[in-house]
């Protein structure tokens, strides 16, 4: 039911995009609004952090907005803009990655429990349900980012492919192991 | 400001870009039309009614190519085979230029070869830069802020007003003339053009979006 809604939410999306195109005011300010409730959970998850995400978010949308005229009307609009999303993640933390070690801070383990929990918006707490977004932290960054695009947004394995920048096997694997290794944590934390 | 708000304020500039497109597409060719003409010294003698043509076809393809930057509703590879069109005939028709009898007597003596060259390359050099200045004042102030494909039409364009001005300044019978002046200009400007439109598109982004400063991250992420 709520994979219906989010593709009729995609559908709207996609026909306020074409009317963007044609400089629509109105339909612009639809929109970005939606293109804001999507991208910043995605973002949200990713970080741990309101600001970062917000940051993300602005700058997703200003990419989309210069990167307007390269959609191709045949492929899924939502295919397009997370991987917009993606590679500004990817910019980010490469970023950050000089300044605090981001990446390696999220792969260790040990020291992200240190960082503060994770509070999702409400509608992925309805969603997921808080075990599960505990479990989601146990997975690595590009894990996490698969199964919130599979399960949340629900794009197709080979939409993900694209997305992340990786073939479908790597991450129909990567989506399996991550699947194996939430089911051993909700098992040992009941 | 927030990101939002910017794409609002810069789609507003799309409303009028029709007319915008048309006045600087006359601003560019009476401006090259007029240094063009204005550098001759063989002007009345030389000039004939259908050394027209090419420059006014290179007029249109001026505005067909700001035309093709402002469709944003038209998808990049529908616009690059425009471009790709566009520049193929402008480079054609420099190639194809009526002859005269002053323009052949410029180079018949052949230590007359190389100041020649010199000179058309740097008025080239000139009008081009100025066409570039032009467009980057007009495009900034009045049509939708350029994106990194739209930034390198732009110095295309640049080259393609300075290759303009040199038809009808020029009507050098020698493709070799052809190959390093008129062409080579355009292809000196274009880097120097890009930058510069580079440059305003950091100075606006910065100037719009780091009022905010959780925006000022922005700048990390390449855009």
């Amino acid at each position: 039911m709520a994979t219906v809604s989010r593709d009729s939410h995609w559908t709207t999306l996609r026909a306020h995009f074409d009317l963007y195109l044609k400089n629509d005011h109105a339909a612009t300010q639809t929109l970005f609004e939606g293109l804001h409730q999507a991208l910043y959970p995605f973002f949200r998850v990713r970080t741990r952090s309101e600001t970062e995400s917000e940051d993300l978010t602005q700058a997703a949308l200003l990419k989309i907005h210069f990167a307007r005229d390269r959609f191709n009307p045949e492929l899924s609009l939502k295919t397009w803009v997370f991987t917009i999303a993606g590679r500004c993640l990817i910019d980010h933390w490469r970023g950050a990655g000089s300044e605090n070690n981001v990446i390696d801070k999220y792969a260790d383990q040990e020291i992200a429990t240190e960082m503060p929990t994770l509070e999702p918006d409400p509608s992925l707490k309805a969603e997921w349900g808080h075990d599960l977004t505990l479990a989601l932290d146990q997975l690595k960054p590009i894990d996490r980012t698969i199964v919130y695009l599979y399960v949340t947004e629900g794009l197709s394995m080979s939409e993900i492919a694209s997305s992340v920048n990786m073939t479908e096997s790597a991450v129909k694997v990567r989506a399996h192991r991550s699947y194996a290794q939430m089911r051993v944590f909700l098992k040992e934390n009941p | 400001m927030k990101a939002t708000d910017f794409i609002y304020k810069d789609l507003e500039k799309s409303q009028g870009a029709e007319k915008v497109i048309l006045s600087l597409s006359i601003i560019l060719s009476l401006a090259m039309t007029a240094l063009g003409l204005g550098f001759r010294r063989d002007f009345v003698e030389a000039f004939t009614l259908h050394n027209l043509f090419p420059p006014l076809l290179m007029f249109v393809t001026i505005g067909a190519s700001l035309w093709a930057y402002a469709k944003s509703e038209k998808p990049w590879s529908w616009k690059i085979k425009a471009i790709l069109i566009f520049s193929a005939l402008a480079l054609g028709l420099s190639l194809v230029q009526p002859e005269t009898p002053i323009s052949l007597s410029k180079f018949q003596n052949s230590n007359r070869f190389w100041p020649e060259t010199f000179h058309c390359l740097a008025l080239g050099l000139f009008c081009s830069f100025i066409a570039s200045i032009i467009l980057t004042l007009i495009v900034f102030k009045f049509l939708p802020t350029p994106n990194q494909r739209q930034q390198m039409l732009c110095a295309m364009i640049s080259g393609l007003c300075g290759l303009t001005a040199l038809t009808l300044h020029c009507m050098g019978p020698l493709l070799s003339h052809t190959f390093i002046a008129h062409w080579g200009q355009a292809a000196l400007i274009f880097p120097i053009a890009y930058f510069e439109q580079k440059a305003c598109f950091a100075i606006v982004i910065k100037k719009t979006l780091y009022q905010n400063k959780s925006l000022k991250n922005i700048s990390k992420l390449g855009l």
